[in-house]
């Protein structure tokens, strides 16, 4: 496919909310995201232990407390940093979507963090209601004027190429 | 014999212009040996010193009109040109070449070279080298690899968009909704952050 006719399936989703089952998906993705972010930071974490005088290299035994609350701590961070910045999350990006509010602004930290609060405590069931919404919006976008575009980057033009001719060479 | 007369004639005339020819060389050949040697005697050799400068002038104006000649042989030449090539033209306008191709057994020539010696005679290891230094086989590969992603991506959102659809769709119809949903976000402006 062309980058020009790329550029104008982009153009035309730009800036309409997305339905329930890219949101899923997306939201899926940043699940897997988030588990393999934990993942990484306790090998990451049991390598360093281990480089400092560790005597095997085995994974913390953490206690029921951690292993509670790491996974939804560790997603929280993840969306609010996430969302506050590009607006998109892993999962958001490849699918093309951005979090804005409903005016199309950024989402400021307040509102990430109260919306990244819900959708990692009722995050499948809030979800849901895009479904029914007449603007597919879920249950927390109601409730904190937020929205879930389409915002497709087209693909980057490649850079301009300088091409030296040798001098004697064919011109 | 009347028939004869012209050939005759032509072989008579060429026969003593040969013959001229001959007897004026041989002559301009011995005139020279005798007069270096006339003009090496002592009594000559003073008054050949007295005719050298008159000698010099006619041997530049000698030069001059050689030069004159040539010129005016080339600008001849140059003129005739076009005539020559009209005539060559017609010339090869007139020649049957696809009655002579037709009488040329190509595939016959062709099973006479040797393929198999003429590529042993290519270096092909240094060819293909050569080619791939010129190509930028990373650039090429990242390229191509780039449009195969995101062909990829592409399509995957597009699935999800119709899933969105569906979805909708059925949803709307259970709830007897005429209106199509209001999926626009008006004066959506993205600004990045920072």
């Amino acid at each position: 496919m062309s980058a020009s006719s790329r550029r104008a399936r982009a153009d035309a989703v730009r800036g309409r909310r997305a339905g329930v089952a890219t949101r899923y998906v997306a939201a899926g993705v940043d699940f897997l995201v988030v588990g393999a972010l934990l993942f990484g930071a306790l090998v990451g974490f049991t390598a360093v232990r281990y480089l400092f005088g560790g005597e095997t290299f085995e994974l913390p035994r953490s206690g029921a407390v951690f292993d509670a609350a790491a996974f939804p701590v560790l997603a929280v961070v993840y969306l609010v940093a996430a969302w506050t910045t590009s607006g998109r999350t892993v999962g958001s990006a490849l699918f093309g979507l951005r979090v804005v509010r409903d005016t199309g602004a950024r989402v400021g930290l307040v509102r990430a963090t109260g919306r990244a609060l819900i959708c990692v405590t009722f995050g499948v069931l809030s979800l849901a209601w895009a479904g029914v919404s007449t603007r597919n919006a879920a249950a927390h976008d109601l409730l904190l004027r937020t929205s879930v575009v389409h915002d497709w980057t087209a693909a980057r033009s490649p850079a301009p190429v300088s091409v030296v001719i040798p001098e004697g060479g064919p011109v | 014999m009347a028939a004869m007369a012209p050939d005759a004639a032509f072989g008579a005339a060429r026969m003593l212009q040969r013959a001229t020819f001959t007897v004026l060389g041989r002559a301009a050949r011995v005139s020279g040996a005798v007069a270096e040697a006339l003009l090496d005697t002592p009594p000559l050799r003073g008054s050949l010193a007295r005719i050298e400068t008159p000698v010099a002038a006619v041997a530049a104006r000698g030069v001059a009109l050689r030069h004159d000649d040539e010129e005016h042989l080339k600008a001849f030449l140059v003129s005739i040109e076009p005539l020559v090539s009209t005539v060559l033209q017609f010339v090869v306008d007139l020649l049957p070449i696809e009655a002579i191709l037709d009488r040329v057994d190509v595939d016959a020539i062709v099973r006479r070279v040797d393929v198999d010696a003429l590529v042993q005679r290519i270096d092909l290891p240094r060819i293909v080298t050569e080619v791939l230094e010129k190509v930028e086989l990373g650039d090429l590969i990242a390229d191509s690899t780039t449009n195969i992603a995101t062909d990829a991506r592409d399509a995957v959102r597009v699935q999800a968009i119709r899933a969105d659809s569906g979805v909708a769709g059925v949803v709307d119809r259970i709830l007897r909704r005429r209106k199509p949903r209001n999926l626009v976000v008006p004066g959506y402006h993205w600004t990045p952050a920072l």
